[in-house]
């Protein structure tokens, strides 16, 4: 118990400091003004748009993925998943790219139904996003009922759409309402699809009005800002608040499943269903992100602007120059790369510990893993740009501990950032197993520290391996703190990106995007094979 | 156990990260939104000039090097130096919050060179159809083809406005508005946007144009008749550098006529005659022939009247 | 002085007594099962033994062949009690293989070398007759199998006590006589002193060498299984062991009859009974029977078949 209060300092004394400096007028005057109220309805709206497109359209597909098996499934699986291993900002500037109402290079051959930059076209592109956090979640559930519960029902004479209606839908609700709230949450903290999607038509979002008030606002916008974080924070509580009452429920039904890994129902799926779910996959594939995402590789491949005017005429064009330049001319790439993968690697480590520790402090007591929860996921609700600057005040040495101008300060910035999102994984992991494998360590002689390595360490090992990759693609492409906390020889493939562009150097820092994406592909093969499929998507 | 080991092995891992970067000479910090490319040169020159010094450059547009500034005297730990930053009225601001000292010329504060904000133009537009300066900007035959940046999120789009504020009155910003003007980011945006087709006309640096089309970028520069728009970039040496006399000797030699050719080749125009205007660039004179210049009156204006400018833009064109 | 001895046992949960100040001796040797409901705190006598759980402050001494495992401060902790314990589920490690899952206690204790632990470990897999698996892992193996390894491991550093929760009730009925019987058979052969927990009466008959029965607790009774099942001296032992049935009479009086000590006469003499149902059991049948002396049918086993409505004549010998 002792050590949570350490955790606690560690992950939220920087966010404490920053708000200490607000001042009660600066409160009144941030939340009283007009744009933010208008702001803050578009944050909800788009947000609550995204999720619900998200989960609609993941449950379907999550009803097949779950229940059916067919050859080629793995490689379909890992496609509609891809948005959620692409940085954001990749996604955003490939759907401006394809339909900005001017030049959009699909525009012409497959209108999208609404204009690109409004608040249904941002809420599209938060739904595109977030299909496969929605995905992951339903699918696990489904997994975990007992296929006999379908076979009953369609026994009981009910159709296979009455099964879905009357017996699967309300027994997914609680995972339903959970991938609604946590596709919510990502929404309206999301930082690059607003900016390139939102902002050109004036529709604003919170986390958009907190990068406003930080870039022109002076003195006053640094603690003004916090303040747009903290209403930030607040709406988004009750998604966090409804989750982990829906998972505290759901742990009731969980019995209801015999045979987690059964795919007892694919007999129960007609032929013509299943042919309407590959249409369906296949076309909505191709317009979520394989077309714009194809548009956006062909665009660092012919010279900037070429592709607008000219359309595929380019492809006589074709050219490497940008990737010749960016991994052999531009000798900050390779450099970054590297540091990247450094840097990126000892964080990643260190949260793979602290996780290790949390757990081990927080044991199998579910209030204290809850308690944990708490710790780290505040910091990583808040929006980062806020969480640098905290750093910044924190770690300047005002309280005895100067990491400023280190590379360490960014390491320590982007372990609070990212800690919630190794130890989510590795404590359901740890949960599952059941506590008699650790007793019986210790009943046959192993003390404590040799169950810990001879038995927890080696039964986790796939969580493990597993956390450490989902933390460290995140921190490979990670923006907006770098940009802050750099210091002298620190740089990360995010921030090479973010100079091109500063630098109005799109076709560079195109090419440099695709080449992060071929890597995290890579990473993420890599992470199945060492951990035999356990790990990855 | 295993809690203190991980809890080692963190302390470790942070206190060696923060270890390693420790150097034997000196460090001279400079902030600066000189592109890192043209600052480096810059860096290496001093640094052979004076061996003894090691020149540590952060480089970042003036927003965010301003956030970066503020958040050290927030903790009471000011780490630049020298400050060179393309937003004069905040760099005249720190004069004036009493947080610099007078530089080797006497003066608190120094132009080391000027941006210019001119217009550009997608190449596919016939020359009779163009804009021939900012005035034009409000003509009907525009309307929904022109983008800027946003005052709220670049500093030298916020030195625009100002500008034309002042120049123009809030009327002509109406008048942009009604013309449904795009107004976001910073100037890499505007250029994206007009190279990009998706906007024909962009009111932009001059210097990010020109790096553009040397790149490949379908996009010609208008210089505005009614007179480009200077930015002119300020040095100060603040108050808490522990090195004030390298400090001082780093803003002197900016202003060498060698550094000063060195800022031309990125393409920024000079502060002394007789350096010739950037590559591919017109003479200053010329350019400038119709332009207001900046006094140190009017940039106390608007340093004062900075946040009233930003809401007014807000109010006429952004709501 | 007992081998085992339990004195004054208690234990508390979240303000919820489980144990309440319980005794309980055993001999060197001695085969004792737990028997009781759940929620009988048999399971947290099993823990408390093994070191997984402490007894609360004001309990008295656990002590085991004169080394006190627990009494106020003192608190052995599990590894170095030298038990061996089956778990209900076995909790075979999932990332070892047969082999290694049993060689585990000998390679944390560091007992000799590889060639030793070896042999050791084939010995002791001989035992329980499982030789041939060594390189599978749990997922591979039966139910049966999963249990013999845990027996293996149990036995592999020849414990000073084998606790045993609930070995037995995750196999099915054939099995679970074959492997009870086997357990009893090697731990008599090992001369173990053994302590079964169960829910299960025929388990605890069939197995033990004294039978203790729990109840929210407390020990209710306790005995050799024999005596027990024929003279319960409680009521709860009679429902809980022998299947009493509860009978009103025609004046409303309570009787409790144990059905085993129902038996048919011939000629005409005792109660006149009619067969209301008959369910086949195997070896025997049960019967309910319909009568004029008691408000509700009587139940008794026979291994006779009679058919329904048929009437016959019982008698009731205490």
């Amino acid at each position: 118990m002792i050590l949570l209060i350490p955790l606690l300092i560690f992950f939220w004394f920087p966010i404490g400091e920053l708000l200490s400096h607000v001042s009660w007028a600066q409160v009144e005057e941030v939340i009283l003004s007009s744009s933010f109220t208008k702001a803050l309805l578009q944050t909800f709206w788009s947000g609550g748009l995204g999720a619900l497109l998200s989960v609609v359209v993941a449950t379907y597909f999550a009803h097949f993925f779950a229940q059916a098996e067919w050859r080629g499934q793995r490689l379909q699986r890992l496609l509609l998943l891809i948005p959620y291993l692409i940085p954001n900002f990749v996604l955003a500037s490939a759907y401006v790219l394809s339909w900005n109402p001017a030049t959009g290079v699909l525009g012409a051959h497959l209108p999208l139904p609404f204009a690109l930059y409004s608040l249904s076209g941002l809420s599209f592109v938060f739904g595109v996003a977030h299909v496969p956090v929605a995905f992951l979640l339903v699918e696990d559930r489904i997994k975990k009922m007992d296929p006999a519960l379908f076979e009953a029902a369609r026994l009981s004479g009910a159709s296979s759409f009455q099964t879905l209606r009357k017996i699967e839908l309300p027994l997914l609700m609680p995972s339903l309402v959970s991938g609604f709230a946590l596709c919510f949450a990502l929404n309206i903290s999301a930082f690059a699809i607003p900016a390139w999607i939102g902002a050109p038509e004036r529709v604003f979002t919170l986390t958009y009005k907190i990068y406003q008030t930080l870039q022109m606002g002076g003195v006053e916008g640094m603690t003004k800002a916090p303040v747009i974080a903290l209403v930030l924070f607040l709406i988004s509580l009750p998604s966090f608040v409804i989750n982990g009452w829906i998972q505290r429920r759901e742990q009731k039904f969980v019995t209801v499943g015999a045979k987690p890994s059964a795919k007892g129902g694919s007999s129960l799926l007609s032929r013509r269903s299943f042919v309407i779910f590959q249409i369906c996959f296949w076309s909505s594939q191709l317009v979520f992100w394989m077309l714009p995402f194809a548009a956006q590789i062909l665009s660092t491949l012919v010279p900037p602007g070429c592709l607008q005017l000219e359309g595929l005429a380019c492809l006589s064009e074709v050219t490497l120059r940008s990737y010749r330049y960016v991994l052999f001319e531009l000798s900050e790439t390779q450099v970054a790369i590297v540091t990247s993968l450094i840097y990126g690697g000892v964080a990643a480590l260190t949260i793979v510990l602290i996780s290790l520790t949390a757990l081990n402090v927080g044991s199998t007591k579910v209030q204290r893993l809850r308690f944990l929860d708490w710790i780290f996921a505040i910091p990583l609700a808040t929006p980062g740009a806020v969480l640098a600057l905290a750093m910044i005040v924190t770690y300047s040495g005002k309280y005895g501990i100067n990491l400023y101008n280190t590379a360490a300060i960014a390491v320590v910035a982007y372990i609070l950032k990212h800690t919630s999102l190794c130890f989510q994984p590795l404590k359901n992991g740890y949960l599952n197993i059941s506590p008699t494998l650790f007793e019986a360590g210790r009943v046959f002689g192993a003390t404590k520290s040799q169950v810990w390595t001879q038995i927890k360490l080696p039964i986790l090992r796939s969580e493990i391996v597993g956390g450490f990759f989902l933390v460290l693609i995140p921190i490979l492409g990670e923006l907006t703190m770098s940009i802050f906390l750099t210091s002298p020889g620190f740089r990360t493939i995010g921030t090479v990106i973010f100079d091109l562009q500063d630098y109005a150097d799109h076709a560079s820092a195109g090419a440099l995007s695709v080449l992060l994406m071929l890597m995290i592909l890579f990473l993420n093969e890599l992470a199945r094979w060492i951990s035999r499929g356990r790990v990855g998507y | 156990m295993k809690m203190k080991i991980g809890a080692v092995a963190v302390v470790l891992t942070i206190v060696s990260l923060g270890r390693s970067e420790a150097s034997a000479k000196s460090s001279l910090w400079v902030y600066t939104s000189i592109y890192k490319e043209f600052i480096r040169p810059i860096e290496i020159a001093f640094e052979e000039e004076n061996p003894t010094v090691d020149v540590q450059v952060y480089q970042a547009g003036s927003e965010k090097l301003q956030a970066k500034f503020e958040a050290e005297l927030l903790a009471k730990r000011p780490m630049a130096d020298v400050i060179m930053s393309s937003d004069p009225f905040w760099t005249y601001g720190l004069s004036q919050r009493d947080l610099i000292i007078p530089l080797k010329s006497g003066k608190k504060y120094e132009t080391n060179y000027y941006s210019m904000m001119v217009m550009i133009v997608h190449k596919s537009v016939e020359t009779s159809k163009r804009p021939k300066g900012f005035s034009d900007l409000t003509k009907g035959e525009f309307s929904g083809q022109i983008q800027m940046g946003s005052p709220l999120e670049s500093g030298t789009t916020f030195s625009t406005v100002a500008y034309l504020s002042r120049k123009y009155g809030w009327d002509y910003f109406k008048a942009l508005s009604k013309n449904r003007i795009g107004s976001s980011g910073g100037n890499s945006a505007v250029i994206q946007k007009v190279e990009s087709g998706e906007k024909k006309i962009g009111i932009v640096l001059l210097e990010n144009a020109l790096a553009s089309i040397k790149r490949g970028s379908p996009i010609e520069v208008i210089y505005p008749e009614d007179g480009s728009i200077p930015i002119p970039s300020m040095q100060v040496v603040t108050k808490t550098s522990g090195q004030r006399d390298v400090a001082e000797k780093f803003a002197s030699f900016v202003m060498t006529p060698k550094v000063q050719e060195m800022l031309r080749k990125g393409y920024m125009y000079s502060v002394r005659k007789e350096v010739p205007p950037p590559e591919g660039a017109r003479a200053l004179t010329e350019i400038t022939k119709n332009t207001t210049p900046w006094t140190d009156q009017n940039i106390e204006e608007v340093w004062k009247e900075g946040q009233k400018i930003k809401q007014n833009f807000s109010e006429i064109v952004l709501e | 002085m007992s081998y085992l001895s339990i004195q004054r046992l208690s234990k508390t949960f979240d303000d919820t007594p489980v144990l309440k100040g319980l005794h309980l001796e055993v001999a060197k040797g001695e085969f004792v099962s737990l028997l009781g409901a759940s929620g009988s705190g048999k399971t947290t006598i099993l823990r408390c033994l093994a070191g997984l759980e402490r007894p609360d402050f004001e309990s008295g001494p656990i002590v085991l062949n004169g080394v006190e495992l627990s009494h106020k401060r003192v608190f052995m902790p599990p590894e170095k009690r030298n038990l061996g314990l089956v778990f209900q589920n076995y909790a075979i490690w999932p990332h070892l293989n047969l082999f290694e899952n049993v060689a585990f206690p000998l390679r944390v204790k560091k007992v000799g070398d590889s060639r030793k632990i070896e042999q050791r470990v084939n010995d002791v897999l001989e035992l329980v007759q499982l030789q041939e698996l060594t390189q599978r892992y749990g997922y591979q193996l039966s139910g049966g199998q999963q249990q013999r390894v845990a027996l293996a491991r149990a036995l592999v550093m020849s414990p000073d006590l084998l606790l045993l929760d609930e070995p037995l009730s995750n196999l099915d009925a054939i099995l679970r006589e074959e492997l009870g019987i086997q357990i009893r058979k090697l731990t008599k052969k090992l001369g173990l002193t053994t302590i079964l927990v169960t829910h299960d009466q025929s388990e605890a008959l069939s197995l033990s060498d004294r039978l203790v029965l729990l109840n929210y607790g407390e020990i209710e009774t306790q005995g050799r299984p024999e005596e027990l099942y024929r003279n319960p001296p409680t009521e709860f032992s009679a429902r809980f062991l022998s299947k009493a049935q509860e009978i009103f009479d025609l004046k409303r009086k309570r009787q409790l009859f144990l059905p085993r000590n129902w038996s048919i006469l011939e000629g005409g003499e005792g109660i006149a009974v009619t067969i209301a149902s008959r369910i086949f059991l195997g070896s025997e049948y049960q019967y309910l029977a319909e009568n004029s002396q008691y408000k509700s049918p009587i139940l008794f086993y026979s291994p006779r078949r009679i058919e329904q409505d048929e009437v016959v004549h019982l008698q009731y010998r205490e």
